[in-house]
């Protein structure tokens, strides 16, 4: 009796649970064909009617390759990074809006329909190591300066260029994986980060990288605490000198 | 540094303030309105004429700045400093929308599927958006008239006028007000084009373009589903005049055409209400638009009777359809309306009692038809986009862009009862006796000195109906992502019967069509009904570049023939008006380059 019971509720439970899912993905196919597709395209492959005139092109979601996450360099984001992004957009130079308004169950609708696109790619996505991301580093004069180094030892001038505004000698021939003119922004302006331009979020951006585009992933280059001084030189440089002064 | 530290500070300073400002909707410039006076005798351009070489090294040495300094777009308008976002985000090329700029707007200036529900009060900043849109215009008009002319001016001519000058600016509020309140508005400060004395004139002035307010989601049906608007604001139309990517002398011309005394607009904004929407599901969607309008495109409304207007249209977003297809949209709209010359914006006595008879700008006493014409607008469009596989690809040799392509069309036509002119005690300047007194037209409506047509037509009034139907085709190729894009577009008119011919319609032009109605009015209608002129079309063929930001070079090229009835370029050379009055046959072909720089922040 117990057995017949359970084997009930298993089925109840996972009848219910798939329900559940295709809601999910049914709310969140309704939310993309309404709002995103135009850009991305009906079938995710960033070929929609707009995407043509725009400079910096839509992400082609069917090759799971994206730029901004959380996760180390080629694996697959994660939910909230995704999230994030609808949430947060991915600046000026690039066409992809603040998605604020839309509501929390609507974006983790589109988030969960966004994954169908690359189903095998995000069926390792439980498997994905999280770059961490640790405790600010205090904003000392020696970290900046040596976060000045780092800026140039590591050859970030090659395509930011020594004055930091997107002038260096790589600059103009920088494509991304997808054949795309792409270039990288003049960091003296923050609405131009497409990670995001808070000190935590350049910390992500420097240690994972932006797949796909000309932006390493620095992690194994840069312990965490040079990292960190590297995020300070910028935030000092470029951002928010008046914040960020040394101490 | 320091300096560094707070020029930097500065940027952030400033880009936090505007951060939530919004710009959604660029428009082109305003058109030049059609003149009051007649045109002069002869031309003066030499006051306006500029050293030309001093236009090419302006023209050369933007282009030149465009290749030596970083050409990428880096501004912030103000679309951008909400939502942080390039033009592009929304706009092919400014002012024309995209997909995404249309769903943008019929959402109520709100990204599509989203409803902003911060009250005004929170926002701890101005939710203004503004953008200053001015532009420096030069451009050579030529211009050969073929006419039999009023005394003193020669039978042919050519004119040429040469202008460098700056030609208005545009401000643009807009944005969201609280939840599904949102609003529009923008004002223009345009310089016209006047002819006074002889010499070119241009007189400035202000204005509301548009102003409305706009609430979204009624009986929360959903975003953007079912909007009701109020105040002044452009109709639904196809495709706007004020979004376009022509120039001002290239307007969709069939949205301007009207009886000779008619001043009906179809895309010059209107004053009323509309309840609008789109619905759709991504892949389909549904556009429509049911107006109830003054109907005198903005300007004081002495008639009772409101205009009507709908607009339905259907698109389908494609999967690359053919390994081509994007998008395509077709639609339809019907206008009805009423007009009297009350409603004309020259009538110097618009709250006045009725008048029977009215002088018009040039002193010729016009009966007013006390009772009011009507006059309908009806058509079709479409609009396709696609984008043609790179097939300038020769191995490795790839060409770094994409051709997206939009195809777009109109065909309207549109009748007006128009307003009554019978009984013109105007002179005919160069006519003779034999040109057919006034081509009868003293038959009608009770002169006193001609026969028995009088009695029988005493106090009556005959409207004269106006026909037309005509349309454009264009495409904008986008050559080089956000940042050249060619244009070209051809538009043609064919009016079915005009009140031009000062003889008795027996005088058509060569090389002319004729339309069945000619043969038919011949003598029979008051002052000569004709079928002259009764076909034209212009061809615009030209380009846009966008420079280093804020500059965009515009460059034009326009042909187009028996100017007849063209509105625009109407005070330099001619006015339709006053050639109708003056009854005169005339062909003016004309044809232009013009460069324009748009600056827009």
């Amino acid at each position: 009796m117990f057995e017949k019971r359970f084997i009930l509720f298993i089925f109840v439970s996972t009848f219910l649970f798939s329900q559940e899912k295709s809601d999910l993905l049914e709310l969140g196919k309704k939310v993309y064909t309404e709002s995103c597709a135009v850009c991305h395209g009906l079938s995710g492959k960033g070929d929609g009617v707009v995407a043509s005139n725009l400079e910096v092109k839509p992400r082609n979601f069917t090759d799971g390759k994206f730029k901004v996450r959380s996760t180390k360099s080629g694996q697959v984001p994660l939910d909230e990074d995704l999230y994030r992004i609808l949430s947060r957009g991915m600046g000026h130079d690039n066409a992809m809006p603040t998605w604020s308004h839309l509501s929390v169950d609507k974006k983790h609708a589109v988030v969960a329909y966004l994954k169908t696109f690359a189903p095998k790619k995000f069926a390792r996505q439980a498997r994905v190591k999280v770059v961490p991301v640790p405790p600010r580093k205090e904003s000392t004069r020696e970290s900046i300066a040596a976060g000045k180094q780092w800026f140039l030892d590591i050859e970030c001038t090659k395509c930011h260029g020594l004055s930091g505004r997107a002038d260096g000698p790589s600059t103009k021939t920088l494509k991304d994986s997808w054949g795309n003119k792409i270039v990288p922004p003049d960091l003296s302006k923050p609405w131009l980060y497409i990670g995001g331009s808070k000190a935590e979020d350049i910390y992500r951006t420097l240690a994972t990288g932006l797949t796909g585009s000309a932006m390493p992933a620095i992690e194994g280059t840069l312990t965490e605490d040079q990292t960190w001084d590297l995020v300070n030189f910028l935030m000092h440089e470029y951002i928010d000198p008046g914040n960020n002064a040394p101490r | 540094m320091g300096i560094s530290y707070k020029i930097n500070q500065k940027c952030i300073e400033i880009n936090s303030l505007l951060e939530k400002q919004i710009d959604y909707s660029c428009q082109d410039a305003h058109q030049p309105e059609l003149s009051s006076d007649p045109p002069a005798p002869i031309l003066a351009p030499y006051s306006y004429r500029l050293n030309s070489s001093l236009v090419l090294i302006f023209t050369v040495g933007l282009v030149l700045s465009s290749l030596i300094f970083p050409t990428k777009l880096e501004a912030v308008p103000i679309f951008a400093r909400k939502y942080n976002k390039s033009c592009q985000t929304c706009h092919v090329s400014e002012p024309k929308l995209n997909a995404f700029g249309e769903l943008f707007r019929a959402n109520g200036y709100q990204l599509p599927g989203t409803i902003e529900d911060t009250p005004p009060w929170s926002k701890r900043r101005v939710d203004i958006a503004g953008m200053l849109h001015e532009m420096a215009v030069d451009r050579v008009i030529q211009s050969n008239m073929d006419a039999t002319p009023p005394p003193g001016l020669p039978p042919r001519g050519h004119y040429e006028v040469r202008s460098f000058r700056d030609a208005g600016g545009h401000l643009w509020f807009g944005g969201t007000m609280g939840r599904n309140l949102s609003f529009f508005a923008s004002v223009g400060v345009e310089q016209e084009l006047d002819v006074q004395n002889g010499r070119f004139g241009s007189p400035t002035h202000a204005h509301w373009e548009q102003a409305f307010l706009m609430y979204n989601n009624l009986f929360n049906s959903g975003t953007g589903m079912a909007n009701v608007r109020f105040g002044l604001f452009e109709l639904e139309v196809p495709f706007s005049n004020l979004r376009r990517l022509s120039s001002a002398l290239a307007p969709y011309e069939v949205y301007n055409i009207r009886g000779v005394k008619g001043s009906f607009h179809l895309s010059a904004p209107q004053v009323g209400t509309a309840l609008n929407g789109l619905i759709h599901n991504g892949i389909n969607s549904l556009r429509y638009e049911l107006a109830i309008v003054n109907g005198t495109n903005g300007h004081f409304d002495s008639n009772v009777e409101f205009d009507t207007y709908g607009r339905i249209a259907v698109s389908r977003l494609f999967d690359n359809f053919l390994g081509l297809l994007k998008q395509a949209r077709v639609g339809a709209l019907y206008y009805s309306g009423t007009q009297n010359l009350k409603d004309l914006p020259e009538n110097p006595y618009p709250t006045g009692a009725m008048l029977d008879y009215w002088k018009d700008e040039y002193g010729i006493n016009v009966h007013v038809d006390k009772e009011n014409s009507s006059f309908y607008r009806r058509g079709v469009d479409f609009s396709i986009d696609f984008e043609l596989p790179n097939f300038l690809s020769i191995g490795p040799l790839k060409l770094p862009f994409g051709h997206a392509i939009n195809i777009y069309g109109q065909f309207l036509e549109g009748h007006d009862d128009d307003i009554d002119m019978t009984d013109l005690p105007m002179p005919l300047l160069g006519a003779d006796e034999e040109a057919g007194d006034h081509g009868g037209h003293k038959i009608l409506a009770g002169n006193s000195d001609h026969d028995d047509h009088e009695e029988e037509h005493a106090n009556e009034w005959i409207t004269r109906p106006f026909d037309f139907e005509g349309g454009f085709i264009g495409a904008d190729v986008v050559v080089i992502p956000a940042k050249l894009y060619f244009i070209t577009r051809y538009d043609w008119v064919d009016v079915s019967n005009q009140w031009a011919d000062p003889v008795d319609g027996e005088f058509p032009r060569e090389n002319l069509t004729f339309s069945t109605e000619y043969a038919a009015r011949g003598d029979d209608m008051p002052y000569g009904m004709t079928g002259a002129q009764d076909q034209y079309s212009r061809y615009v063929l030209g380009f846009r570049w966008h420079l280093i930001q804020p500059f965009t070079l515009i460059y034009e090229y326009g042909y187009q023939d028996n100017l007849f009835g063209f509105p625009e370029p109407p005070p330099l050379m001619y006015n339709p008006d006053w050639t109708a009055g003056m009854g005169r046959v005339v062909n003016v072909d004309s044809d232009w380059h013009m460069f324009m720089v748009m600056f827009a922040f």
